[in-house]
């Protein structure tokens, strides 16, 4: 074999291990990919906590106060005024405490039973893991706007609670599902028998050991389900079902439209915190998501 | 003397991840005669495979191969093209890989694939080649191959599915071929099967292979020459006496000395201390010298080369090595 | 196992399925609080004996098990019930409606599983790269756009101020005078819109699902053995890597039609556009009870079937899943 002298072979790598512009951009490039998306995300989902927390503060206008009536955006309105008067800017703020509420809500609601089924399903398992897994796959059969009228058209009380309640109870399949395969997957895992040979009861096995595993799961897939109920809400009210007291986006849309031809920014603003809000939530449950799987997988 | 199939010179194949630039294969030198068979023994992340894949020119993003000359049949497989390389590998030289159940695609049938590799690189007619797949795979010792080659691949067991890509990477006649750690997930019987038969094809096909693994017990059954790497490096490289009798490099000497042996009575097993060095930073100078025994002053300082010490018997370690013995030239 | 078994075996399960639906909207329906005969009845003036009257003959007097019963039978014969607000049987009204979904609906979805591979192995393929950026970002924007906002602004741009594109209905009033290719084209013309706005939110979400499954398969070591076969790289993507992409992705297409009817629901709703969606839409604020069942179990069953052909396709090209 033939062999250099080793400063000269030394010298040779030198020059050719310097990686290339377009390979050092690439690597820092990957290394913000990661975190740079779902920090933005986590941004705008703060920003809208704040709007949302301290709207009357922030609001330039009582939302109550009517004004002069369909004015386009200016610099006293910056988003305009709607029919009665009211500046939209201020509806938009106090809109996301209404689809806030909504989406925190109805994602702890559908939480809160889907583990609790998922729990039950799979600890018991039997006739009423069958049951209840049976359930769950018709309901998430269905599609979810056709179930949702549905459900909502059948009560009378039209309020922002309610739909709050059936979304909930339409959500937990879902969640219950997963609940229940992850923990039928981590009741068989070996750091279960281990706890279950040192003597472990079955409780503090289910709460110590297997729930914390769940739940990181469960945090991402609530994340990634606010948007989808604070754009759910919003449609059932533009379509009539919703709750026309509330303040929501979904109420400011649906009056708006009617007024699409001469009133473009009715409908626009109250769209785009839409767009933003689920934008925010979605780049940071992905980036969540990411982040929490690159713990499990151990890379 | 047989002449040289394969020389690899001073290869370097480092990956370019986020966290830094991992030397994974650092001035490697190896060479494969005809028919001769070459274990390439190591531990885990020693940058064995990524030998092989940088001879198959398979190495992938983040990594690149960017230093040292591929010779094979004379030519420099670093200087051709990417059309150039598909007409080699495959038929001039192939691979087979540790996993056979995950090496194959699983929507395909076994003899297709096989079958594929054929239509790519030999001018068979249409209606023979069915034949000629179902005659390789009765060469691998694979029972009713006519059927077999319809079936897919989870219809395979762990030891067939070897078989079959043994198959595939044989059927075109391949002057060199690529084993990485062929038999690592097989059981023990399986694997002592299948080195058999690769006694066997080897024979047949007179081929040269270049064995890759961490067992020394399972690379010498079928190796002429061994070569140790660790870290990136080629340690020492010697014919099987050399290594078994007269092993020179300590990390060599401690490979041979923690395996359990039945004829001695030992109360503890013998270890390396210390771990892998992450080969990001690699240490500078000789990279085992953290784990050695004889560490000696240079050894933190100056890389060791490898140099001969004997017939056929190189070693790059300092206790061996002088700097007048050390711009040592062969050809 | 044989594909006909697998094929058979998956029938056998609906049927339980099917009942179970049918019990849920059922009971759904009839848990909702207040009379569905007064519901209907409005504020017209009724005599309590005439309301009694109907309230037999829709079998309301029955007791709710029994009602179950006749009406699930009825609906294996085909029967989905009689509006009384409208004087029709549903299943009439349902079937003037159901083409126009499915039209959208069909197109929506190959428009959108079209570009959705493209440019889900384009990205996969280019992972990192500009492409890559580009096509995830849009497709997130897409996915996170609420449909029918965006369907406002298209009507807004495209009806109101460029005027290029009309936004209700199917087509033009007289068109039916005109030549049949005359009449095609007008009908695309209504037809863009809506379709559209599906194809947004559809492809945007199976682009993430083929690109992740694509990425997911490129690290596999069988591409690998393909490429140290000597074969090339178009072969290796479109051949070997793109087959086990795409399977997952076919399940996601069964999905696809839940996605779309809900999103139908308001798109036709929004457009005037005359089919299933519009339609539920409509008789849900007019507590039609009997037609609401019926549409219900119409869509259900259209969701069931979908999924049937889903999981067919699937294990048509997935040689694994028969040897379960």
């Amino acid at each position: 074999m033939t062999k250099e002298p080793q400063t000269k072979s030394e010298r040779e790598t030198e020059e050719v291990y310097e990686p290339s512009k377009a390979t050092r951009i690439f690597i820092v490039w990957r290394k913000l990919k990661i975190s740079e998306l779902a920090v933005f995300g986590f941004g705008i989902v703060l920003t809208l906590a704040v709007f949302a927390v301290f709207a009357p503060i922030i609001a330039p206008y009582d939302p109550n106060f009517m004004g002069t009536s369909m004015r386009p955006p200016s610099m006293s309105h910056f988003f305009g005024t709607d029919a009665r008067g009211r500046d939209m800017l201020t509806l938009v703020f106090y809109g996301a405490r209404v689809s806030l509420y909504v989406g925190l809500a109805t994602v702890a609601l559908e939480v809160a039973i889907g583990l609790a089924i998922g729990m039950i399903s799979g600890y018991f398992g039997g006739i009423i893991d069958e049951v209840l897994m049976r359930m769950t796959d018709v309901i998430l059969t269905l599609p979810t706007l056709p179930l949702l009228i549905v459900a909502i058209s059948m009560f009378e009380v039209r309020s922002i609670h309610m739909i709050v309640l059936v979304m909930g109870i339409v959500g937990w399949p879902f969640i219950a599902r997963v609940v229940r395969s992850e923990f039928l997957s981590l009741r068989e895992s070996t750091f279960v028998e281990a706890a279950r040979s040192i003597g472990a009861t079955n409780w503090r096995i289910i709460v110590h050991h297997i729930l914390p595993n769940i739940l990181s799961t469960i945090i991402v897939l609530a994340t990634m389900d606010i948007p989808w109920y604070i754009f759910y809400e919003a449609e059932l009210t533009f379509l009539g079902f919703g709750d026309p007291n509330s303040a929501s986006w979904g109420v400011l849309l649906e009056r708006g439209h009617l007024y699409l031809s001469s009133a473009w920014w009715l409908i626009t603003f109250p769209g785009l915190a839409l767009l933003f809000t689920s934008l925010g939530f979605n780049l940071f449950g992905d980036g969540l998501r990411d982040a929490l799987d690159v713990r499990t997988s151990g890379r | 003397m047989s002449e040289s199939l394969l020389r690899v010179n001073d290869l370097k194949t480092y990956f370019f991840t986020a966290e830094g630039v991992v030397k994974a294969v650092d001035n490697v030198n190896i060479e494969i005669k005809k028919e001769e068979v070459l274990g390439l023994v190591g531990e885990s992340g020693c940058g064995k495979s990524t030998v092989a894949l940088s001879v198959m020119r398979l190495v992938r993003d983040p990594g690149k191969i960017v230093g040292g000359e591929i010779w094979f049949n004379g030519e420099d497989l670093l200087k051709k093209g990417e059309g150039e390389m598909r007409k080699i590998r495959g038929a001039e030289i192939s691979i087979i890989f540790q996993n056979p159940m995950s090496s194959l695609n699983p929507v395909f049938t076994v003899g297709s694939q096989i079958a594929e590799a054929i239509k790519l690189h030999q001018n068979v007619e249409k209606d023979k080649i069915k034949g000629k797949v179902a005659e390789i795979l009765g060469k691998v010792g694979i029972p009713d191959p006519p059927k077999r080659m319809e079936d897919y691949p989870h219809e395979y067991s762990g030891g067939m599915a070897q078989r079959a890509m043994i198959a595939m990477a044989l059927s075109c006649n391949p002057k060199l071929l690529i084993a990485d750690e062929p038999t690592t997930n097989l059981d023990v019987t399986i694997q002592a099967q299948i080195l058999e038969l690769m006694k066997d094809l080897r024979k047949d096909f007179g081929a040269s292979i270049l064995l890759i693994g961490h067992d020394l017990g399972v690379i010498s059954e079928l190796s002429d020459k061994i070569a140790v790497m660790y870290a990136g490096k080629v340690v020492e490289y010697s014919d099987l006496t050399g290594i078994f009798q007269k092993p020179m490099h300590p990390y060599t000497q401690a490979l041979l000395e923690s395996i359990p042996r039945l004829d001695v009575e030992t109360d503890r097993l013998r270890i390396i201390p210390g771990r892998v060095p992450r080969l990001i930073n690699p240490p500078s100078g000789c990279r085992f010298h953290s784990r050695c025994e004889h560490t000696m002053k240079v050894c933190t300082e100056k890389e060791p080369l490898l140099t001969e010490v004997g017939q056929d018997h190189m070693v790059a370690c300092h206790l061996h090595t002088s700097d007048s013995k050390s711009s040592n030239r062969r050809r | 196992m044989t594909l006909r078994t697998y094929i058979t075996r998956r029938l056998i399960v609906i049927i339980p399925t099917f009942f179970f639906i049918s019990m849920v909207i059922f009971a759904l329906i009839h848990l909702a609080p207040g009379d569905p005969v007064i519901a209907m009845v409005g504020r017209h003036p009724i005599s309590y004996e005439v309301m009694e009257k109907i309230r037999k003959d829709l079998g309301l007097d029955k007791p709710i098990p029994v009602q179950y019963v006749i009406w699930v039978s009825r609906l294996l014969r085909g029967n989905f019930g009689y509006s009384y607000v409208s004087a029709r049987p549903v299943i009439n009204m349902i079937s003037e409606k159901v083409p126009r979904t499915l039209e959208l609906m069909l197109v929506a979805e190959a428009v959108s599983v079209v570009i959705a591979i493209i440019l889900g192995v384009i990205a996969a393929v280019k992972h990192y790269s500009l492409a890559d950026a580009a096509c995830s970002l849009g497709a997130l924007i897409g996915y996170s756009a609420p449909n029918f906002w965006i369907a406002l602004i298209a009507m807004l741009f495209f009806t109101l101020w460029l005027r290029w594109l009309p936004a209700s209905g199917t087509q033009t009033i007289g068109i039916e005078f005109a030549s049949p290719f005359h009449a095609l084209l007008d009908h695309l013309k209504y037809l863009i819109l809506p379709t559209s706005i599906l194809v947004l939110g559809w492809t945007a979400y199976l682009f993430r699902m083929v690109r992740s499954s694509m990425l997911e398969v490129l690290r596999q070591d069988y591409i690998t053995t393909a490429r140290a076969k000597g074969l090339k790289e178009r072969v290796v993507i479109y051949k070997h890597a793109l087959r086990n992409a795409l399977l997952p992705v076919i399940t996601y297409e069964g999905y696809s039609i839940g996605f779309l009817l809900g999103g139908a629901a308001v798109i036709e709703y929004i457009f005037s556009w005359p089919g299933l969606g519009q339609f539920m839409v409509l008789i849900a604020e007019s507590r039609d009870y009997p037609t609401l069942m019926g549409l219900a179990m119409m869509i259900a069953l259209m969701v069931l079937v979908a999924n049937l052909c889903a999981d067919i396709a699937y294990a048509i090209v997935d040689p694994r899943i028969r040897y379960d």
